[in-house]
């Protein structure tokens, strides 16, 4: 049980270590790392740095023995298999490659997307569009930034894609993912998960959930940043081109013509960050032994405590449902600008976002207009710290 | 110490001076800070190459409004070239901040540049009259 063993886990993060004071409270934005996952990528660079998929000499075997063997723990750890699993920087990356990958699909086709997506699932689709003349729908949200389900109906009827995020990162909202999915495929539609939000939290099974593609970072579930992942659908992944072109990606290419290498492969021009990729390969180990359905019981614990003990505090205003909601909360106060929020905060090591955390559009819809406070929680955090941020902020508003 | 706690600062963004609109400005001119929502707009009324009276409007983080409401004390009266010099490390030292990370020196920019940019509309519309005649 994590509540049990939250010492022995926080011992884990080196950072807590080297700054004891710290309450972070953005791990929406970008998770601590355990040393197992430092290690790992300091291990490549010291002991097995050279290129992956290139050299025959024996560190070059090793490092992309440990290149693809991390795959492998990432396909485990989602539900997937490894030549599903395009590496990439990061969500956002993913969510542009796919973009472009079904370019050629989208001619004059129409593109459905929700009012809960951050920026990076709006304008890569947006600019397909316009490359395609395609129409871009959008779902709308009811007042507690849940799906309305009867516009959504409407909305991906006839619709070429369909993509949206499986936890919104502002409304802590979590979508019935499958549902939207199944409906999307009866529909014809290609469908995409944004899962930056979700792949850190939730236990997954990504051939259960069968969407086509589904996006996330590595930093944001304990791994190092520059890291990612696009889950695609293998017949999908063989049938389309690949945008971006280079080495590694080709099998032969002579003075006319060249052959793609295999998916996923295919989709990986140039040098990757194969230390990256190892390190993450090792996050998801450490997940895996805390365990993902603890980490989601817990969770829902700290998200319900966050909402009790911070809508306890006069002129606070939050945006997203009042149950069942992720452990995060993006909120406002009266007569305090969120920036000022967080600058107090900090003077009480406690460490928030403030701003529109890339979704301007949905802060905007809730009249949000200078954005929000945003305190995001991991399953690090505990009770404690909840209190204290609840007791920061009431001594703000008395200040 | 935090911006919260210099005493300055609070005082600037609780009573803010100078926030006025000014219906005979000579140049008016408004900017934001896209990633954050801060909004100000300055108003300027010249008298021989002076800056006779300045006015602002805006909203965001007490950074921002200090800011704005020191820097129109600051250049009230004076040249208009001389206020043109301004920069950001001159409003810090005046407002009592000693140092500032790369997120929150935009608070302090806005005003600046916006002040700026209120006297550059002003000089090329007073010199593209003067070329005219």
């Amino acid at each position: 049980m994590i509540e049990e063993d939250l010492d022995s886990i926080r011992s884990d993060f080196p950072i807590f270590e080297f700054n004891p004071k710290l309450i972070y409270m953005d791990s929406a934005a970008t998770s601590q790392r355990p040393k197992n996952v430092i290690d790992k990528v300091t291990e490549v660079y010291s002991h097995y740095n050279s290129n992956v998929h290139r050299g025959i000499y024996s560190m070059a075997e090793k490092v992309t023995e440990e290149y693809e063997n991390s795959r492998k723990e990432i396909a485990k750890f989602l539900g997937a298999n490894a030549d599903e699993l395009i590496f990439t920087k990061n969500t956002t990356e993913s969510l542009n490659l796919v973009a472009y990958m079904l370019l050629p699909k989208l001619k004059n086709g129409v593109i459905t997307i929700t009012e809960l997506e951050h920026h990076s699932n709006i304008l890569p689709w947006r600019e397909v569009a316009s490359l395609a003349n395609a129409e871009i729908r959008t779902v709308a949200v009811d007042r507690e930034g849940k799906i309305d389900y009867a516009d959504f109906e409407k909305k991906v009827s006839g619709s070429s894609v369909l993509s949206f995020t499986h936890i919104s990162n502002v409304a802590g909202t979590t979508l019935d993912a499958k549902k939207m999915v199944s409906a999307a495929k009866a529909e014809g539609a290609i469908t995409v998960v944004d899962g930056a939000q979700a792949a850190p939290h939730l236990k997954l099974n990504l051939h259960d959930l069968g969407a086509d593609f589904y996006a996330l970072s590595g930093h944001k579930m304990l791994g190092p940043t520059g890291i990612g992942i696009l889950y695609g659908n293998k017949r999908l992944l063989e049938d389309l081109e690949p945008p971006f072109r280079g080495g590694e990606m080709v099998t032969e290419v002579h003075a006319e013509g060249q052959e793609w290498n295999d998916v996923p492969l295919k989709f990986e021009p140039g040098t990757p960050n194969f230390a990256g990729a190892i390190g993450f390969g090792e996050a998801t180990k450490y997940l895996e032994k805390i365990g993902m359905n603890d980490i989601e019981s817990y969770e829902k614990k700290l998200g319900k405590a966050l909402m009790e003990e911070l809508t306890k505090i006069d002129g606070l205003e939050y945006i997203g449902p009042s149950e069942g909601r992720a452990a995060l909360l993006s909120f406002k106060l009266k007569g305090y600008h969120p920036h000022d929020i967080a600058a107090f905060l900090d003077t009480r090591s406690i460490a928030i976002r403030s701003g529109f955390h890339c979704a301007q559009p949905l802060h905007e819809r809730f009249g949000f207009f200078d954005g929000s406070a945003r305190a995001s929680l991991y399953f690090y955090n505990n009770l404690d710290e909840i209190e204290s941020l609840a007791y920061s902020l009431k001594e703000l508003v008395r200040l | 110490m935090s911006y919260f706690f210099i005493e300055n600062i609070m005082d600037h963004y609780k009573n803010p001076r100078n926030m006025k609109i000014i219906n005979e400005a000579s140049s008016v001119f408004g900017d934001s800070n896209p990633t954050c929502g801060d909004t100000v707009k300055i108003f300027i009324k010249v008298n021989e190459n002076k800056i006779e009276d300045i006015g602002f409007q805006g909203h965001g983080c007490a950074l921002s409004m200090a800011s704005s409401s020191l820097l129109t004390e600051m250049v009230k009266g004076s040249e208009m070239q001389d206020a043109l010099k301004i920069t950001e490390s001159d409003l810090m030292r005046e407002l009592g901040i000693k140092e500032l990370g790369p997120n929150r020196i935009k608070c302090i920019a806005l005003s600046v540049k916006t002040l700026k940019m209120a006297i550059i509309q002003y000089l090329s519309k007073v010199n593209h009259a003067g070329g005219g005649t």
